[in-house]
C-alpha cells in the first residue's frame, strides 16, 4: 500500500493540477484531501467526470454539499452544523448587535450566511449592524475595521486564517477595536495565532469564543489515535489531524471493501464503510451528500494561562441538545 | 483465485482492530459509540480480525492532495502526518501461495 503525496499549495488551480497528476500519471483511484473549500470545488467537476472519489478532512463549507457532486465525501462536518452551533452561542450569550468580518471566499461567506440564517430562526431579535467580506490579497483592513467599530457591535464574528488574521487583529488593536467581544469558528481555534503578540493580545482582550468540531477525547477510539500519534511523532495532533486519520482509514477500507482498485466501485463502498466505522472523530455515517450525519462541536474561549493565552474548552454543542456548558 | 491479479490478504488492524470500530459489515447492527465498552470492543475486534481475509487488489494507492508548501503549510504538514499514521495502522499480509 502506498500513500502518494501531491502538493496543492492551498491554491485551487494548483490543487486541480495535483489531482490530475495523481489520477493520470500515478493511476490513483481514491484521494484524501484537499485542505480548503475552494480547492475542493475546483476539483469536483474533474473527479466526478473521471469517477474518482475524494474524502476531505478539513474543507467544511456548506457549498460543497450543494455543488460537490457524488464523488465528494467528507469526514469533517459541513458548516451548516457549525453555524447552528454558533447561533446557539450568540443566543446563549444574549448578544443583540453583531458585526461579521469574514474571508470573502466560500468558507467565510458560507459561515456568515449560515450564521445569519440560523439567527433568523432562533434569535430574530439579533441585529447584524455591519458585515464585511475581506479580500485576502489586500492585507490592509483598517478602513473596513473602522466601519465595524463605528457600528458599535456588542460582538464581532471573525472567520479568517492565521496569515491574514495576524494583520487583521494587529490593525484592529491599532484602531481600538477591542471593546467589543469576538467569536469565530474552528479556523480561529489555532494556537498559531498566539505566535504574534499583537494578535494574541487582541484575541485575549476581546475574550474570543467560538466553536470547533469536537473529537471524542474521552472515548477509546480517540485515545488510541492520540496515543499512537504522540508516540510516533512526539507531538500533539493538530487541528484536523484526527479527521485526516479517519479520511485515510475510510479510503483504505473502502478499497478493501470494493475488492478491486476502481474509483467507481470504491465510491460505492465509501458510504457502506463509513456507516460502520467509528473513528478518532466518532461515528462517520454519511448523509446523501457524503457529509457526516452526526457532529459535536466544542465551545471554547481564550483565557490567559500561566504561559500565555490558551484555548479553554467550556462547553459542547449537539444539534439535538444545543450547548451543554461545562 | 487468480494469484497474479489478486492477493488473498488479510488486513491486520494493529491497535485493537482499528482505531475505529469498523466491523466489516458482518454485524446486523452498528454498535453505537456510547454502547461499546473496551471489553466489548476487544471481543468484537477478535471476531473482526478473523473475518478479514478478503480479496484485495495487488496495489492500493491512496492519493493525498494537501498543501505541502504555501502559507498554511506549517499547519497542514502536521495534519498529513495523521495520514501516514493511518497507513501504519494497516498492514497487508499476503496469504500463503494459492490462497486460503
Amino acid at each position: 500500500m502506498r500513500l502518494i503525496f501531491e502538493d496543492t499549495a492551498a491554491e485551487p488551480e494548483t490543487c486541480l493540477e495535483a489531482v490530475k497528476k495523481l489520477v493520470e500519471l500515478d493511476g490513483v483511484e481514491v484521494i484524501v484531501g484537499p485542505a480548503t473549500t475552494p480547492s475542493m470545488l475546483a476539483v469536483a467537476e474533474y473527479l466526478n467526470r473521471r469517477k474518482v472519489p475524494i474524502i476531505a478532512p478539513s474543507a467544511s463549507a456548506i457549498k460543497i454539499s450543494e455543488e460537490g457532486g457524488p464523488y465528494l465525501f467528507r469526514t469533517v462536518p459541513s458548516d451548516d452544523l457549525q453555524t447552528a452551533a454558533l447561533a446557539d452561542l450568540v443566543k446563549s450569550k444574549g448578544w443583540k448587535k453583531l458585526a461579521t468580518f469574514v474571508l470573502g471566499q466560500d468558507y467565510g461567506i458560507g459561515l456568515e450566511q449560515g450564521l445569519k440564517e440560523n439567527l433568523e430562526i432562533i434569535a430574530p431579535e439579533v441585529e447584524i449592524v455591519k458585515s464585511v467580506r475581506y479580500d485576502p490579497e489586500k492585507m490592509d483592513y483598517r478602513s473596513e475595521l473602522q466601519l465595524v467599530k463605528d457600528a458599535k457591535p456588542e460582538a464581532i464574528f471573525f472567520a479568517t486564517w492565521v496569515e491574514e488574521g495576524y494583520v487583521i487583529f494587529r490593525q484592529a488593536l491599532e484602531i481600538g477595536l477591542d471593546e467589543a467581544l469576538t467569536f469565530g469558528g474552528e479556523g480561529m481555534a489555532d494556537v498559531a495565532f498566539f505566535d504574534d503578540p499583537s494578535t494574541a493580545e487582541f484575541m485575549t482582550k476581546t475574550n474570543m469564543m467560538g466553536t470547533k468540531p469536537a473529537s471524542p477525547k474521552d472515548r477509546y477510539y480517540y485515545q488510541q489515535f492520540y496515543t499512537a500519534y504522540k508516540e510516533t511523532f512526539d507531538e500533539e495532533p493538530s487541528l484536523y489531524g484526527d479527521y485526516m486519520f479517519d479520511a485515510t482509514m475510510i479510503a483504505i477500507m473502502s478499497v478493501a471493501k470494493a475488492g478491486v482498485y476502481d474509483g467507481e466501485k470504491i465510491k460505492k463502498a465509501i458510504p457502506a464503510v463509513a456507516e460502520h466505522y467509528i473513528g478518532a472523530t466518532g461515528q462517520k455515517a454519511m448523509n446523501e451528500n457524503g457529509d457526516p450525519l452526526l457532529a459535536k462541536y466544542d465551545v471554547w474561549e481564550i483565557v490567559e494561562g500561566d504561559e500565555g493565552p490558551e484555548y479553554s474548552f467550556i462547553g459542547e454543542w449537539e444539534k439535538a441538545s444545543g450547548i451543554s456548558w461545562k | 483465485m487468480e494469484d497474479k491479479v489478486w492477493a488473498v490478504a488479510a488486513i491486520i488492524l494493529l491497535i485493537g482492530g482499528a482505531v475505529g470500530g469498523y466491523y466489516g459489515g458482518t454485524l446486523t447492527a452498528t454498535p453505537s459509540e456510547e454502547s461499546v465498552s473496551k471489553s466489548d470492543y476487544d471481543a468484537l475486534s477478535s471476531k473482526y480480525e478473523a473475518l478479514q481475509e478478503i480479496s484485495l487488489p495487488d496495489v492500493i494507492k491512496i492519493g493525498v492532495a494537501y498543501p505541502l508548501t504555501g502559507p498554511i503549510a506549517p499547519i497542514t504538514l502536521k495534519i498529513i502526518k495523521a495520514a501516514e499514521l493511518a497507513a501504519k495502522f494497516v498492514t497487508i499480509r499476503e496469504a500463503s501461495p494459492g490462497g486460503r
